[in-house]
């Protein structure tokens, strides 16, 4: 549908989407009209380029049209989560589409920042699932472009979009099961275990980038707990075969 | 109106752009950002010092207390947590003079490479965004914004005197900061204690720095001998490895490790019982953990991820896991 004038309606809505400001409703009508709006792509480069423009930004960063080359390239990459999802839904039933669909929300909140439910809560994901909804949604709108590629003003935003957390919690860490639920044994022995075997793990690796992440003791500071764990043992209960 | 409340705002950036001296300035020469960064690698380990500074993550702040102090060319560091539980963490034996890969990527100084990897302009745009102060001292502030989706971004601000680092900001997608570490105070000069000094509290860690895992003053990146990544994001290296005998001969632990010279990554690799060994995938702050598990003819291993980068990149990494000749042959556990 060729049109002569970008509407006001339409305008608005993309400089919303420039400053991700855009509601979902908005984000598809313009990825809808954009399919075939010529003049809608061009009115997206220059919003883009005007804010570079102002963050002085314009030096880095080549402003050719990468849309085809990226949508190319996520054509190729076979490893995307897209496979797992449809493997998921296809083969394992309800249950596990909805720890699917938990441990999406789940990554995509963690990633954010926002924290998820830990271990400790995990008998009752569905009452602290929805509350992530919210943050998961708005870190998985992103701008359609690689990061680096938007502005790098890095500073502006602070620590967690999750707000108070308390300490303990804080230290816990946050484990999303792969397989479908019921198959986990969920005592806090095991938890306990668990947690004990990630904080570990956790501790070898900061000694590690201590030694090549160039910044002294800093990493040792993500350590939660020392142990003495060596090992993390074999569950007790019997776990269903995984189903990948 | 969003477009003209857009457009306000864009009077308002403009407004600000003009009225901050020190307003945004990409550092053309890639020298003088590699410097900038040999320096701050060096000064954190060379010079003596000591501070409180906080972490946060997630919605927690902890804080902590450093001290560095160097004799007779060794290092000698503590960590004290005065935040949760007590915990402590000295490191001693690591050579002022001794630089490992991620020293010598951040620096430029690795050779044996591929033009590709001599230079972490590939992988990261840098930006010199003026100074600002922390812990009483002025520092350049320098934005690191990473050129793929396959790493973190960093906002570094670097003691202006001394090059050592005052702040970080661990930076990932929608440029949502994932952890925030800041000195609160750093005092320069030798330690009053200085030397090895002794553990103070029961849940306290001593830990060499110098193990196995990494060489000193490599000339070129070391070659995998048991495990190898098919996938690496491109300028991440490997960096070492080493097997940990957990209980007896059966038991152990493969380490690999790989940096960027900015972010590292660690990957271990232990033999499980059982078919169904867990799964999944963890997180608490900027550190990812991805569980999960490789067939190897009949037997199993657990392969774990673990690393201040992104899920997708931790799990591609787990997913690219596999043994090389020397594995089978060599009796890895096996029978």
């Amino acid at each position: 549908m060729p049109k002569a004038i970008i509407s006001l309606s339409q305008s608005e809505a993309l400089s919303a989407l420039v400053d991700d400001e855009a509601s979902e409703f908005e984000l598809r009508r313009i990825l809808k009209a954009s399919e075939d709006d010529l003049q809608l792509k061009q009115e997206w480069q220059r919003y883009q380029l005007i804010g570079a423009a102002i963050r002085k930004d314009l030096p880095a960063v080549s402003y050719t049209d990468l849309s085809a080359s990226i949508s190319a390239a996520i054509a190729a990459d076979s490893e995307f989560d897209i496979r797992d999802e449809s493997i998921v839904s296809k083969s394992a039933g309800k249950i596990a589409a909805l720890w699917s669909t938990l441990g999406r929300v789940a990554v995509a909140a963690s990633v954010a920042g926002a924290v998820v439910f830990g271990v400790q809560s995990y008998q009752s994901p569905l009452q602290t699932a929805g509350e992530n909804i919210t943050a998961a949604v708005s870190s998985s709108t992103p701008s359609g472009l690689p990061i680096g590629y938007g502005a790098p003003e890095m500073a502006a935003r602070t620590v967690s979009a999750a707000g108070y957390r308390p300490a303990t919690l804080g230290r816990q860490v946050d484990f999303v099961p792969r397989q479908s639920a019921p198959a986990q044994p969920k005592s806090n022995a095991y938890n306990a275990e668990l947690q004990a075997y990630l904080n570990h793990l956790m501790l070898e690796h900061a000694e590690h980038a201590a030694l090549n992440a160039s910044r002294g003791m800093m990493p040792f500071a993500r350590v939660a707990e020392l142990d003495t764990q060596e090992r993390f043992g074999e569950p007790a209960g019997s776990v269903a075969p995984i189903t990948k | 109106m969003k477009f003209f409340w857009w457009a306000g705002l864009i009077r308002i950036l403009c407004l600000g752009v003009l009225l901050s001296p020190s307003s945004v300035h990409a550092v053309s020469p890639p020298a003088e950002i590699e410097s900038l960064l040999a320096r701050m690698s060096e000064s954190t380990r060379q010079l003596d010092y000591r501070g409180l500074f906080t972490y946060e993550y997630g919605g927690s702040q902890e804080t902590l207390r450093v001290s560095h102090s160097v004799v007779n060319g060794v290092e000698y560091e503590r960590l004290e947590h005065l935040t949760g539980p007590a915990r402590e963490i000295f490191r001693t034996g690591r050579k002022v003079d001794c630089d490992y890969i991620g020293d010598q990527l951040l620096s430029g100084r690795l050779q044996g490479l591929s033009s590709n990897y001599s230079s972490l302009e590939h992988f990261y745009l840098f930006y010199l965004r003026g100074s600002e102060r922390v812990a009483g001292r002025e520092a350049w502030v320098l934005d690191v914004v990473p050129r793929d989706q396959f790493r973190y971004g960093y906002s570094l601000s670097v003691d202006r005197e001394t090059g050592i680092l005052l702040k970080s900001l661990l930076i990932g997608r929608n440029k949502k900061v994932l952890e925030r570490f800041q000195f609160v105070e750093l005092d320069l000069g030798p330690v009053a204690s200085a030397g090895p000094a002794v553990p103070t509290l029961a849940s306290s860690s001593h830990r060499m720095a110098d193990h196995a895992l990494s060489e000193c003053n490599l000339l070129q990146p070391p070659t995998a001998e048991i495990w190898q990544a098919n996938w690496l994001p491109a300028g991440f290296l490997f960096t070492g490895q080493e097997r940990k005998q957990l209980e007896g001969d059966s038991v152990w632990r493969d380490v690999l490790m790989f940096t960027d010279g900015l972010t590292s990554f660690s990957v271990f690799i232990e033999p499980v019982a059982e078919v169904a060994a867990l799964e999944g995938r963890a997180q608490r702050g900027a550190t990812a953990v991805y569980l999960s598990r490789l067939q190897v003819g009949d037997e199993y291993f657990r392969v774990t991820v673990v690393g201040e980068i992104p899920l997708q990149t931790i799990q591609r990494v787990a997913a690219s896991i596999v043994p090389l000749m020397a594995a089978t042959q060599g009796g890895v556990g096996v029978d």
